[in-house]
């Protein structure tokens, strides 16, 4: 996270919590208020080039996942999406012998475009398939309390509403307070502290929602963004009034911890659960070895 | 578990650190599946479009969750054990299973990555292959599985009794393993088989009663409850919970000169309808006896050697005693004592060439003459062999001899002698049924491992050797089976375990019990068994009952020994248990004079069947001699009319 070298406090994205932007001691993390939890998972491989052009085989898959009591409950095929595809330009599609094995995924692409630019093009629509699936089964969900790895683009329907849904997301590839102040307030934050909901600002293609930035844990031979994550909630009033409720369930959901995963400091344990539901799903390398013959 | 439905459980887990082989797999289940060590499940899955059926039993548990560290754990809960996370660590039930059976037999591969049922009733019967003979020779050994459904597990007879395997061999801890308990429980089963099932072998039993009175209510209604889940064993077993028919109680006499038994099961209330009966050693039996009567140490090459010479010459035939003594043949041992001193009076005077040196005489004479006090409760006073080998075993009947009050020397040479009169009738094909079970407990002591080899020892490997082949099955019993002759143990084809102590377990010969296995016979409760048996790939645990018997504890304490009484009322009280007018006699009885030979009448009432006729006997020993009824003397004048 950079800062700019001089104050563009006005390009910052506007707080909706009264007050100054500050360091918000979390009260009350006692308990959660989670009972479902999302996330996605991808897996591709390149399987084969025909005339240059890349193909990929992919599993993509995503779930939300109950937590009956204090356990993970495995879910049932409502709430479970996966797929296993080949991906290719469509102009390789009738060429290629291994197409014949499996669903394919033809994507449009243009043959005169360098080959870097059709596997990219591959790849993206990889990612996007992952994330249909996502956003189908967050469209899906009617109760309880969900918190989803990521942000909350796809959360929202079509008549602009949310269900209770709170989204995480660990990285910070987007900055949004690029004033000194503000930033080194983000950074400077301790464990267990937040900064007030603000509003970001957000692409065409982007949910407008309320955002919090919160440290979940601290070490002082770690780097400022150790722990540190940005809560992403619908932007209505009542999620505004109950953001520092919510912050302290996401300082409860710190335990146990995602070890020995790297980023255990951000990963919370639920979404740590479904990654690894999730690639128990995926076909292992040597199952792909088999598939492809 | 339903009688005849499986319930899917897991699935078989392969992987490259742990594969399947052809007789040990893996499986994960579900952590709410009630299975554990000894559980019996069943693997189905399709091999090159091929069924194949894989049954198994469940050998070693595993549990364990995501963490990679311990310190992970504590990192997570911050070093504080009272935390409760909101979410619980992901973990999961893993099960080492031993393969039972599969279908089809043939090719023996590695056990197929398929779905992990719970075993049914009949899944259980199939991997422990008792669908193939349960009918006709089936008998049943306990129950597998929990209380809501216990199901059946049968053994083999011909390979329990013979002639195809046989005997049984259980260890367990004194006191806990209930080794009584299962046997009686064995021998119930047995009894109702023989008798319910076409073709089946007649079947009588042998049991030593060692201590207490464990054996001596056999024939006793119990006073404890026999809990429902037990009564469905029975009931699924096929055996009624009743107390045994047909038992014979023998105890050998307190002295020789006085016929009263020495036994705890005493009374006219215990002995109602079944008195105990004595048993005592002719002399023949102390000549064949003789090493363990003095101990092997004191036999030496020269003793034996004039004993032998003695037997030959004096007991089986009529000798002539050296010079002018004229022939003689021993009946008692007091006969016996008598030729060797004039043997002895022989060789001192030197007439003639002593047989032995006569120190080796005054030795064999000494001992001889020491068995008469130190064993005289079991030494017959006519030299007759008194007791229940000296009848063919009826089928269905159980013999208790009552060794619990007698020192152990003298259990020693009671066993010592059966043993080999046993033998010897097995020999002769006397037993009188198809096979006769002999119960021997304290395995260690009768057949230790490592020891001399003791006539005793002998007789039980030749048993276990052969015994099989001649209608005679052995059902041994000891606290420490390492410690018991190899021969023995290995002769036995039925094997049971109940609550063994951790230094036992630890012995070289339970090295193919898994740590799992181990460890749950050494916490194994009363009533339950773990089962080796030829016809099961594996080794089973079974539940079995509580027996249809009163305990020895509660007859002791039903039945208290009465005070000690007067040979009359000795007599008294067993003639009444047999056949005549109880008032005649009474009668007769009162009319002898107490120098009539008391304990040479009780002996012949106790010698006597139950329905004898008492009057008679006691006519004919207790020299009765009624005399006329007298005319009552006139208390009047004749000439005077007292009605007038």
């Amino acid at each position: 996270m950079r800062y700019a070298p001089e104050d563009v406090a006005a390009e910052d994205p506007p707080l909706v919590e009264p007050g100054e932007m500050r360091a918000i001691p979390v009260q009350g993390a006692g308990g959660t208020g989670f009972t479902h939890f999302m996330d996605g998972a991808q897996k591709s491989v390149a399987v084969a080039d025909q005339l240059g052009f890349p193909i990929y085989l992919a599993h993509t898959s995503a779930a939300i996942v109950e937590r009956v009591g204090r356990g993970m409950v495995a879910p049932g095929p409502d709430w479970r999406m996966e797929k296993l595809a080949l991906y290719m330009p469509g102009f390789v599609e009738g060429r290629a012998a291994i197409a014949q094995a499996f669903d394919v995924v033809a994507i449009t692409c243009d043959p005169e475009a360098p080959i870097e630019k059709v596997r990219n093009d591959v790849v993206k629509r990889i990612s996007e398939d992952r994330n249909d699936q996502e956003k189908e089964l967050l469209q899906r969900f009617d109760h309880g309390v969900l918190l989803t790895d990521g942000n909350l683009t796809n959360a929202k329907r079509q008549d602009g509403s949310y269900k209770f849904v709170v989204g995480v997301v660990k990285s910070h590839a987007t900055q949004h307070f690029r004033s000194r102040e503000r930033a080194l307030k983000v950074l400077g934050l301790r464990a267990g502290e937040r900064t007030p909901a603000f509003k970001p600002k957000v692409s065409k293609n982007q949910a407008d929602v309320y955002s919090f930035y919160l440290r979940l844990q601290a070490r002082p031979d770690k780097s400022s963004l150790y722990g540190l994550v940005r809560v992403e909630l619908p932007p209505e009033t009542e999620y505004l009034n109950r953001a520092d409720e919510i912050a302290g369930w996401l300082l409860h959901e710190r335990m146990p911890t995602s070890l020995p995963d790297p980023r255990h400091d951000k990963l919370l344990y639920p979404i740590h659960w479904i990654e690894e539901y999730l690639r128990a799903l995926q076909p292992t390398d040597g199952r792909i070895a088999q598939l492809l013959g | 578990m339903q009688a005849n439905t499986s319930q899917e459980i897991g699935r078989v887990i392969g992987t490259e650190r742990k594969p399947s082989t052809a007789y040990t797999f893996q499986f994960w289940a579900r952590p709410r599946e009630r299975i554990g060590i000894g559980s019996i499940v069943r693997v189905e899955a399709v091999v090159d479009d091929a069924q194949v059926t894989v049954y198994g039993i469940v050998v070693e548990a595993f549990a364990f969750n995501d963490l990679e560290s311990p310190l992970h754990e504590f990192l997570s809960m911050g070093g504080d054990a009272t935390i409760t996370p909101p979410t619980m660590r992901e973990d999961i039930r893993m099960f080492q299973a031993a393969v039972l059976r599969r279908e089809p037999e043939e090719p023996v591969g590695a056990v197929p990555i398929g779905r992990v049922y719970l075993a049914s009733e009949d899944d259980v019967q199939k991997a422990l292959r008792t669908n193939e003979f349960r009918q006709q020779f089936g008998i049943a050994c306990g129950c597998y599985g929990g209380k809501d459904n216990p199901v059946p597990v049968h053994l083999h007879r011909d390979f329990l009794l013979g002639s195809e395997a046989g005997h049984l061999n259980i260890t367990g801890t004194s006191g806990l393993a209930a080794k009584t308990s299962y046997i009686l429980f064995l021998l119930k089963s047995i009894f109702t088989h023989s008798k319910t099932t076409p073709g089946a072998p007649t079947v009588a039993t042998l049991l030593f009663n060692t201590k207490g009175g464990d054996l001596l209510y056999l024939d006793k209604e119990p006073e404890h409850v026999i809990s429902p889940d037990q009564v469905e064993i029975y009931h699924r077993c096929g055996i009624e919970p009743t107390p045994f028919e047909n038992v014979e109680y023998y105890a050998p006499y307190k002295h020789v000169a006085n016929g009263e038994l020495n036994t705890v099961r005493f009374g006219a209330e215990v002995e109602e309808g079944n008195p105990t009966r004595p048993f005592a050693f002719g002399l023949q039996d102390i000549m064949d006896n003789f090493e363990v009567l003095v101990g092997r140490e004191d036999l030496d090459a020269k003793a034996a050697g004039f004993l032998g010479y003695l037997k030959d010459k004096y007991v089986l035939a009529q000798g002539k005693l050296p010079g002018s003594g004229g022939e003689r043949q021993a009946k008692t041992l007091g006969e016996l004592t008598d030729i060797i001193k004039a043997e002895l009076r022989q060789a001192d005077n030197g007439e003639g060439k002593g047989v032995q040196h006569p120190l080796t005489m005054r030795k064999v004479l000494n001992r001889l003459t020491n068995l008469q006090h130190r064993y005289s409760g079991l030494i017959s006073h006519d030299g007759k062999t008194l007791g229940p080998l000296s009848k063919r075993f009826e089928p269905g009947s159980v013999v208790v001899v009552d060794v619990s009050q007698l020192h152990s020397d003298a259990k020693d040479l009671v066993f010592s002698a059966f043993i080999s009169q046993i033998q010897d009738l097995m020999e002769d094909r006397k037993l009188g049924v198809d096979r006769l079970i002999v119960v021997v407990d304290e395995l260690n002591k009768y057949a230790p491992s490592g020891g001399g080899e003791t006539y005793v020892l002998s007789a039980l490997k030749d048993i276990s050797a052969r015994g099989r082949y001649m209608g005679l099955t052995l059902f041994g019993a000891q606290q420490f089976r390492s410690r018991v002759d190899k021969e023995v143990v290995g002769n036995s084809a039925s094997h049971a375990f109940g609550h063994i102590e951790a230094e036992e377990l630890a012995q070289p010969g339970y090295s193919y019990f898994t740590p799992a296995v181990k460890e749950k016979l050494a916490t194994l409760p009363t009533g339950e068994v773990l089962i080796k048996h030829p016809h099961f790939a594996q080794p089973i645990f079974v539940r079995f009952p509580i027996p249809p018997c009163l305990r020895g504890s509660d007859g002791l304490r039903k039945y208290p020994r009465a005070a000690d009484r007067s040979l009359r009322e000795l007599v008294a009280e067993r003639a009444r248990q047999m056949r005549g007018n109880p008032n005649e006699i009474a009668d007769l009885l009162s009319k002898m004079a107490e120098d009539n030979d008391m304990a040479n009448l009780l002996r012949e009432l106790h010698r006597a069947p139950v329905d004898a006729d008492a009057v008679a006997i006691i006519r004919q020993y207790g020299k009765v001699s009624v005399a006329p009824r007298k005319e009552p003397r006139a208390v009047l004048d004749d000439d005077v009319d007292p009605f007038a």
